[in-house]
């Protein structure tokens, strides 16, 4: 499982550290450049004083070069462990000159170009890392008596020059330099994972508080709300989006044990019925004068299970409603024509109560919906109309045709209804009455109606359009070939 | 005992009154709020049992204006609502007893009996008069030991008799509580039953209790000790 803290921390210490250690070499290859040039110059300067110190004197056909530092030696040139060495030759390599630390070895020659000393790396005689500086030079002045340390067979010839020393103390240091920024570098990175992982751990703090917050809610405090106020403000859209999820599964939490309290309720009052029914029966005297009695706790026992069956066929089908989302097979719709067919079945009652059923209909209406559910979204919606207009009252439906759709409306008589009360209308088991005794109405099938229309995208809605009066009006989209 | 039940389920309310008049109890039913308002109002009964969802006007209202009026007959609330919030909400609106639904017929017969005993000042469920003894939870009479075997129209009778033990009951007063409202006021139903009550109750020999007051009711009680 990624983990963002060790993800985090990881790459932060990964990313310093190479940065870091980027900087480091830059620094020490600048500090070595640095040393070495110094070293360079020091040997340099050194060699080209020598050369200074160097006089030519001719004697007769001889030119006598006389070098000072032979003469005196200074102390680093004499024979000890940490000796530097010095040697002169002719132009025909003929060895004019050498420091008493070589002894009788000689140094060997590196490349140089006229005037211009050269620096190489060497192994020193003494097997020792040493660098060395070249030169070529031509000593100045005329012949002169005085000492004569080596003869030279043209006065014209330059005389070759190399000065060598150990570049231990150089290599010294450039070592402790190394070792200086490794051991910065291992520092830098223990107190990169200290410090990063710190910081990291604060940072994802309020990610810690709100997953224990998350934890602590269950279905006992879903009215609990991450405070946003403390979060940082990264977190903030995170912290709003998961509190209006909160408030979602709130309100389908609360909806769904409304809707089983509603259930058990209602399956009460017809159980309550069957259990009193069986033990009122019981009791009778088993007696022939009682077969009628019997008969009619029968007939009312099959009402029971129907009533009970309608309820539970009805609460299957509201459970179902979201399962069926995928079985939606939108086609064209004769709407007129599924209209006629979905008041059929009440037409009898209809006359039966004295109420006038008028049809205001299209000739021609095609919609695209699915048949078997829009069929059921009518059966339901007239079968509240005829239920719910009194004696004598009108129930008319109008389908109006507006451009690309239909707006179908049933309208029907309905005293007992106020404004306030259209909120619930679709709400499960709401009735205006707050008594549920008629077994033709059990409060669902509005619901089923609602769930049905959301089901099939459609707009549903329902108002008084004057006093008296109750209008659900219907939104289809019309069919387009 | 004379009951009113408003229930607005027609099925309920025909099998709760036909097992509560199998054990002698007058039942008048009404089913709605409106109806069973106006008899609570109107008549005099030892027990109201009261749905909490009727039309019209709802249980709760009912048992307000019942109340505001200042009749303390006992009410039972016969609901399907089952939270302890409906319960406490209907006991402090002034009912004395609450069942749910679905219930067992006995109990609630139980109930309604031990609301009877609470309307009439007695703890016990059995009535002691001389040598007669009422178990009024077994709904059984019995003299010198011996069972009497009464209907349940003449045990109702001599309960509500004996809840009065000492009290001259009129007849009117017997047919509010004895008779439901399809019971023929003109009718000398009363009489009659009284007169086959007391051929069951009274022993050759034995003390009489049920006593003629004329012009007045009846008495049950024992004299001439």
């Amino acid at each position: 499982m990624k983990s963002i803290r060790k993800h985090l921390i990881l790459t932060l210490v990964l990313c310093l550290s190479v940065l870091f250690a980027g900087a480091s070499l830059v620094l020490y290859l600048h500090a070595r450049n640095a040393l070495q040039s110094q070293f360079d110059e020091a040997l340099t300067t050194k060699i080209m004083s020598f050369v200074e110190m160097a006089e030519a004197e001719r004697k007769i056909d001889v030119v006598v070069v006389e070098l000072e530092f032979v003469e005196f030696p200074l102390p680093e040139f004499l024979p000890s462990p940490d000796a530097e060495y010095y040697q002169v030759w002719n132009s025909d390599g003929t060895v004019l000159a050498r420091s008493q630390s070589l002894e009788e070895r000689d140094l060997p020659q590196i490349p140089a170009g006229p005037g211009v000393p050269n620096l190489e790396d060497i192994e020193l005689p003494d097997g020792r890392r040493g660098r060395a500086v070249a030169a070529w030079f031509e000593p100045p002045g005329e012949p002169a008596s005085g000492s004569s340390i080596a003869e030279v067979q043209s006065a014209e010839s330059p005389l070759f020059m190399m000065l060598a020393r150990s570049r231990e103390s150089l290599d010294f240091a450039l070592t402790a330099l190394v070792a200086g920024f490794g051991g910065m570098w291992g520092l830098l990175v223990i107190g990169l994972i200290v410090t990063v992982g710190w910081s990291v751990k604060r940072g994802l703090s309020p990610l810690v508080r709100i997953a224990r917050d998350a934890d602590s809610i269950g279905s006992a405090n879903l009215s609990h709300r991450f405070p946003i106020e403390p979060l940082p403000h990264e977190l903030v859209p995170i912290g709003r989006r998961l509190n209006e999820l909160l408030g979602r599964i709130e309100a389908a939490f609360l909806r769904e044990r409304r809707f089983s309290a509603d259930v058990a309720h209602e399956l009460r009052t017809p159980l309550a019925e069957l259990h009193t029914l069986a033990e009122v029966a019981l009791r009778m005297e088993p007696d022939p004068s009682n077969i009628g009695t019997y008969c009619e706790y029968l007939g009312d026992v099959l009402d029971i299970a129907k009533q009970m069956e309608s309820m539970v066929t009805v609460l299957l089908s509201l459970v179902r409603c979201d399962a069926d989302r995928g079985k939606i097979k939108p086609e064209a719709v004769d709407l007129p024509d599924l209209v006629r067919k979905a008041v059929g079945p009440f037409q009898g009652e209809a006359r039966d109560r004295e109420l006038s059923l008028e049809l205001n209909l299209p000739a021609a209406a095609v919609a695209t919906s699915d048949r078997s559910l829009l069929s059921s979204i009518l059966t339901n919606l007239f079968a509240n109309a005829v239920s719910h207009t009194p004696r004598g009252g009108n129930i008319r439906c109008d389908i109006a045709v507006r451009e690309d759709r239909f707006l179908l409306s049933l309208v029907n008589t309905d005293d007992q209804l106020e404004p306030a009360d259209l909120e619930h209308l679709f709400e499960p088991f709401w009735q205006k009455d707050s008594s549920r005794s008629t077994i033709a109405r059990n409060g669902l099938g509005l619901s089923l109606v609602a769930a049905y229309a959301e089901l099939l995208g459609l707009n549903l809605s329902c108002s008084l359009p004057k006093k008296g009066f109750f209008m659900v009006s219907l939104t289809l989209p019309a069919h387009s070939k | 005992m004379r009951v009113l039940l408003v229930e607005d389920s027609v099925r309920l309310s025909k099998y709760i009154k036909e097992g509560l008049n199998q054990v002698g109890y007058a039942v008048d039913s009404a089913l709605d709020g409106e109806d069973g308002s106006w008899l609570a109002l109107s008549n005099n009964y030892d027990v109201i049992i009261l749905d909490l969802m009727l039309p019209k006007v709802d249980g709760i209202s009912l048992l307000r204006r019942l109340r505001e009026n200042k009749r303390n007959t006992h009410v039972l609330i016969l609901t399907a609502k089952d939270t302890l919030s409906d319960k406490v909400h209907g006991l402090r609106a002034g009912a004395d007893d609450y069942l749910v639904k679905p219930f067992a017929m006995e109990e609630l017969i139980a109930r309604v009996q031990s609301l009877v005993r609470r309307a009439y000042g007695r703890k016990s469920p059995v009535i002691a008069i001389g040598d007669l003894e009422i178990d009024t939870s077994r709904r059984v009479a019995s003299r010198q030991g011996g069972d009497l075997e009464l209907t349940a129209r003449e045990y109702a009778l001599l309960e509500y008799l004996a809840m009065k033990q000492g009290q001259v009951v009129s007849r009117t007063e017997i047919e509010q509580h004895i008779y439901d409202d399809l019971a023929d006021p003109l009718s000398n139903v009363v009489d009659s039953t009284v007169y086959r009550l007391r051929k069951k109750v009274e022993r050759p020999g034995g003390l009489t209790l049920i006593h003629t007051r004329r012009g007045m009711g009846y008495v049950l009680e024992v004299t001439g000790l």
